[in-house]
């Protein structure tokens, strides 16, 4: 009992991550309609900074996360206005296509600077654990769900009681409506991208904080949340945050029970397994546990 | 333009004359050698871009620094030839990405223009030009540890194949008279299954079970840690106190801590040559467990930075490296890539001995070497014609480790050499 | 090489304006399928007033469409003894990612259904190829068409995901699919061999080994097989596209619910769309994996897919020359740059340390090249292309 206990635990912390991931996805999914291959590299260049400030210049680690999360918030910034902005009623295609070319180029740049064998994060927290009855937690996973918890309820809140928060879903719901209603939609987007790619290098400071490392291929390890996404509900915030601890729990409860209980399934079963529950929940409900029917026009 | 033709007198034509001149300075020369410059040109076919890029760029620095040495210190190839007559090296290099497609277009390019590859990485990528190889009898240094290679002509197996160091690491415990409770985590890929299979024939022959297996998938080594919680576990549960462990950095790293942090379990963890890396040492919340708990085996060879006697072959690298590239940290593939790159020499070193620098020379001189002195950075080695003798080396060298020297690396057993190795099925 | 939608403006009944004298008058009309290959008069190619169905349906509408090709048909047939193995190896991969990507098209640019999960099905084309054509030792005109086949059941059995989910919900499903992919040609070692791989035997036509042709070398035989099959392929697709199944396909791309308003039968459509396009991409897997002769699991990752989703997009969406421009720009632009970016001073050759060398700078460029350019000309290759023809189909009253 204590083993499941411990596993379920370590899902938790593991879903703690990818829902930061879906989170961030589906933002500028609900926001903008564009769905961003690059948030996975996002993800990465936020990582690699927080251990260029802290590693590097010897920052105060905190003081270097949060820089770190307002430097991905410029890049954000930057990468909606020089590019994106240009895409408005582009088809869909070439959009996704363009946030493919982003991710290979931050990719090279993570790499040209920083190469390509692991990096240690030192994070303040490291091996230390904590006991709770049988189960030893590391004092990482703690802080990882913490945290999670609070960006993710922070997020909630701004969305529902701060004057940008109801801008973005007012623009997510009904773009032409809002520009009729005065709301600045090129700032909603705009900030839909910043929001996104600071809650990506949250999610990369845990990704890679001990026991894990710095690794430039951090970026494909993000692209396991995307289950978690559609699982949810792309258009919908809490939907995401829920599959990424769905997808979380299955990936770690597979990878332990799963060469005793069913080894015809094969090695390694999990990462299919996290695919196989997102297709049986949309075989129930097609759209994501709380994701909104598109209404079509005839 | 090219036409099959022309192009065959052509080729003729240039032989002729060239081996009219090449015959003033003995040394019959063919594609890749020009007389002229008195040039040699090697083909480097390596990812240097794309997650594999870990490995092939400093593999191919090793080749690097090495034929700089070659060419500024030794004057080129040739140690019996007057200085001016020595053939320097140059290196082709193209990035292959570690694809299959990028590998037969890359060896299409420069196929026309080398003596011979220097460096093939990959074993999938390698098996894709292999009918190429075949068929144009290019010489290829394959960079990777498979057993596959001690099947073909004009593939050179680099050091001992997988299987031999987990023998020898075996060996190394029943040497010491103990009776391990075994386990193995390896990676789910080819590397991983020959490190398996190593396993399974030493504990075969020494009697031993091996208690529990578990397998990681290469892909999670990149993401968080959660998922090697089970690996551990397993071996945990199944009392097991000798871990064998073939795997990446990145995953030995999450493995290792995982198991220090969360599951507080201590066994001995003994990792194939690539699972390691200095950084792991230096790591100061792993590196005190990895420094109790964590032994490395390697092909029998000298630490970074080792420099007493039997190793002139480790001190020439360190010279070379402080010279040419000073920001080189340690590094395994380094050392690999360094190693090759020196059999590549003792290889052409004997054609141009005897006479010839043809592709056709290279490979008998690739088959003639035997007990070859590699200065410490392997122990002797010796090719033939046949499998069985194509293993370069069966010894291997057990490290424990420890922060404070260059690699994190301290010599435990300098030299086990298995006598079960050469009853290993790698010809069939 | 036109798309087969009739140009704007055409009158929408194109029955014959006069009767000609050398037809027949009375009687059915016989109905021979039209050549693809009939040629227009001049004022029609103008106008765009046809004046039968067989000039609507022909596939060049000029002399100077008939004329290309039969320079492209004679480029093709001595390319191989002017080029050099480089640029032939390149241009079989560009044929074998086309006929895939072609596949691709048929299902997300025509058809409306994103689907990223084409490498699962290149990868199960090769290792077909490789077990029926190795360890069962069918010839390769059986095994060639049998991997189609069975791309196109398994595709059949996805279809049914597509009739439920939409957009990009199928589309993270597909991804799915690339990694069920992995896992199955990772764990089924008899047929695969696992992570060692399996290789694949080179394809034979009664006796004739177009993995070596004679004298030939390798790239150069290969390339003998590689074009027709590409020219098959192509033109089967164009001709689905022009006909019944094409339109279907394109309604249910901008109208769903108004296709199924006038009486096009969904659930058939979109099933056979991706049982076509599985068809098309097991096929391709098939030669991919008799031209590298050797296969492993991990090639055919969600990167794979990737690639074939870019060969589309900046081809062209919609379009079947645009899946070959999108290939051809996909497999030879990095070639280029290498080739360019040589003779660039600043950057370091070798791979030492930090810094940025050609490698790097080469990968660099291709992704900055896709995002300009699409941001550019978001309806690829073929868009350009289509605006070129256009302009010199009105020349020089073009304006």
């Amino acid at each position: 009992m204590s083993d499941f206990l411990q596993f379920a635990f370590q899902g938790l912390a593991l879903g703690a991550i990818y829902a930061l991931v879906a989170l961030g996805f589906v933002i500028i999914f609900k926001a903008t309609e564009v769905i961003n291959f690059a948030h996975g590299e996002l993800m990465l260049l936020g990582a690699y900074l927080v251990y260029a400030f802290h590693n590097e210049a010897n920052l105060n680690f905190y003081f270097s996360v949060l820089l770190s999360i307002a430097a991905m918030a410029v890049v954000g910034w930057i990468i909606e206005r020089v590019i994106l902005r240009r895409m408005v009623g582009k088809p869909v295609f070439a959009v996704v296509m363009i946030t493919i070319g982003l991710s290979i180029v931050l990719h090279q740049i993570v790499t040209a600077k920083w190469g390509y064998s692991d990096r240690q994060m030192a994070d303040p927290w490291v091996s230390r654990t904590v006991d709770v009855g049988d189960i030893r937690i590391t004092q990482a996973s703690i802080v990882t769900i913490l945290v999670a918890a609070g960006v993710l309820g922070l997020f909630f809140a701004f969305f529902r009681y701060s004057k940008y928060g109801v801008a973005m879903r007012a623009t997510a719901f009904d773009q032409e409506a809002a520009l009729a209603v005065g709301i600045p939609v090129r700032r909603v987007y705009a900030l839909s991208w910043m929001i996104a790619a600071a809650i990506a290098a949250l999610g990369g400071v845990f990704i890679s904080s001990f026991p894990s490392s710095l690794n430039p291929n951090l970026g494909f390890a993000a692209l396991r949340a995307f289950p978690a996404a559609i699982l949810g509900g792309l258009d919908s915030p809490g939907g995401a945050v829920l599959g990424g601890f769905i997808i979380g729990e299955v990936e770690v409860l597979m990878q332990a029970y799963q060469p005793d209980i069913a080894p015809w399934l094969g090695n390694n079963f999990h990462v299919v397994a996290a695919y196989v529950v997102m297709i049986l929940v949309l075989m129930v409900r097609p759209y994501g546990l709380f994701g909104t029917p598109q209404v079509e026009r005839v | 333009m090219r036409r099959t033709g022309a192009r065959a007198i052509g080729f003729a034509v240039a032989i002729l004359l060239l081996g009219m001149t090449a015959c003033r300075s003995g040394v019959t020369v063919g594609v890749g050698v020009d007389e002229a410059t008195r040039t040699i040109k090697l083909g480097e076919l390596t990812p240097l871009t794309g997650a594999v890029a870990i490995i092939g760029k400093p593999l191919t620095r090793g080749h690097e620094v090495f034929f700089k040495y070659v060419n500024e210190e030794l004057g080129g190839i040739g140690k019996n030839l007057d200085k001016d007559k020595r053939y320097k090296v140059e290196l082709v290099t193209k990035d292959t990405q570690y694809t299959q497609e990028g590998q037969v277009q890359q060896y299409n390019a420069i196929k026309d223009q080398v003596l011979m590859i220097a460096q093939s990485l990959g074993t999938p990528t390698t098996k894709a030009i292999l009918p190429q190889i075949r068929e144009d009898k290019i010489l290829t240094g394959a960079a990777t540890l498979a057993s596959a290679w001690l099947k073909e002509k004009y593939v050179i197996p680099a050091g001992a194949p997988y299987p031999v160091q987990f023998i020898n690491a075996a060996q190394y415990l029943k040497d010491q008279g103990k009776t391990p409770k075994i386990g193995i985590i390896y990676q789910d890929d080819e590397y991983g299954e020959e490190g398996l299979k190593g396993l399974e024939y030493v504990t075969g022959k020494f009697g031993w079970t091996i208690l529990a297996k578990a397998t990681y998938k290469a892909a999670d080594a990149a993401g968080d840690a959660s998922l090697f919680l089970p690996a551990a576990k397993k071996m945990k549960d199944a009392g097991v106190d000798t871990v064998f462990l073939t795997s990446t950095p990145s995953a030995t790293g999450k493995l290792l801590g995982v198991a220090a942090a969360a599951l507080k379990y201590a066994p001995q963890w003994i990792g194939q040559s690539p699972s390691y890396i200095g950084a792991l040492a230096t790591n100061p919340a792993l590196g005190p467990y990895l420094a109790a708990h964590y032994q490395v085996v390697t092909d029998a060879s000298c630490g970074w930075g080792e420099v007493g006697a039997g190793c002139e072959g480790m001190k020439e690298m360190i010279d070379n490296v402080a010279k040419y590239a000073p920001d080189q940290k340690p590094d395994y593939f380094f050392i690999f890539g360094y190693t090759q790159a020196r059999i590549v020499y003792q290889i052409l070193e004997k054609a141009v001995d005897d006479g010839d620098l043809t592709r056709e020379g290279v490979v008998k001189a690739f088959e003639s070497l035997r007990d070859v002195d590699m200065g410490g950075l392997l122990n002797p080695i010796s090719y033939g014609t046949k499998c069985e003798d194509k293993v370069p080396v069966t010894a291997s060298t057990i490290w424990s480790v420890d922060p404070t020297a260059p690699t994190g690396l301290k010599k435990l057993e300098p030299k086990i050499d298995s006598s079960l190795i050469k009853d290993f099925p790698f010809c069939s | 090489m036109s798309d087969g939608a009739a140009p704007p403006g055409s009158p929408a009944a194109t029955v014959d304006a006069a009767p000609r004298p050398s037809r027949a008058a009375p009687g059915p009309a016989r109905s021979r399928p039209p050549s693809p290959f009939r040629r227009l008069p001049f004022a029609q190619r103008l106008t765009g007033l046809k004046t039968s169905y067989g000039k609507q349906l022909t596939i060049y509408q000029s002399g100077f469409g008939r004329f290309w090709l039969a320079v492209l048909v004679l480029l093709a047939a001595t390319a191989p003894f002017i080029l050099s193995d480089f640029w032939l190896s390149v241009l079989n991969f560009t044929a074998i990612a086309a006929i895939a990507a072609i596949g691709l098209n048929l299902l997300t640019g025509f058809t409306g259904q994103v689907s990223l999960g084409h490498a699962f099905f290149v990868g199960l084309g090769a290792y077909t190829a490789g077990y029926l054509g190795g360890d069962r030792g069918l010839p390769f005109l059986v095994w060639l068409p049998a991997a189609g086949l069975l791309g196109a059941l398994v595709g059949l059995a996805i279809g049914p995901f597509a009739l439920r989910l939409k957009g990009l919900y199928l589309a993270i499903v597909t991804i799915g699919l690339v990694f069920l992919g992995e896992h199955l040609f990772l764990n089924l070692r008899s047929i695969t061999g696992g992570p060692q791989g399996r290789s694949i035997p080179s394809p034979e036509i009664g006796g004739l080994d177009f993995g070596k042709l004679g004298g030939l070398s390798r790239d150069q035989s290969f390339f003998f097989l590689a074009i027709p099959v590409l020219a098959l392929a192509t033109l089967f697709a164009k001709n689905v596209v022009r006909s019944r199944p094409g339109r279907a396909f394109q309604a249910i791309r901008d109208r769903e619910v108004a296709a199924a308003v006038i009486g096009v039968n969904l659930a058939r459509y979109k099933v056979s769309a991706f049982a076509l396009s599985s068809f098309y991409a097991a096929a391709a897997g098939a030669l991919y994996g008799s031209y590298l002769r050797y296969v492993t699991p991990e090639q055919f990752g969600l990167l794979f897919s990737i690639q074939f989703v870019a060969m589309i997009i900046v081809g062209g969406v919609g379009t079947i020359f645009g899946s070959i421009l999108g290939a051809l720009f996909i497999v030879l632009i990095p070639r280029l740059v290498e080739q360019f970016s040589d003779s660039i001073p600043f950057l370091s050759k070798t791979s030492s340390g930090g810094g940025l060398d050609v490698f790097t700078f080469n990968q660099l460029i291709f992704g900055v090249l896709i995002v300009v350019f699409l941001v550019a000309e978001p309806l690829g290759l073929a868009g350009i292309w289509q605006r070129i023809k256009v302009y010199f189909r009105a020349w020089p009253f073009s304006y």
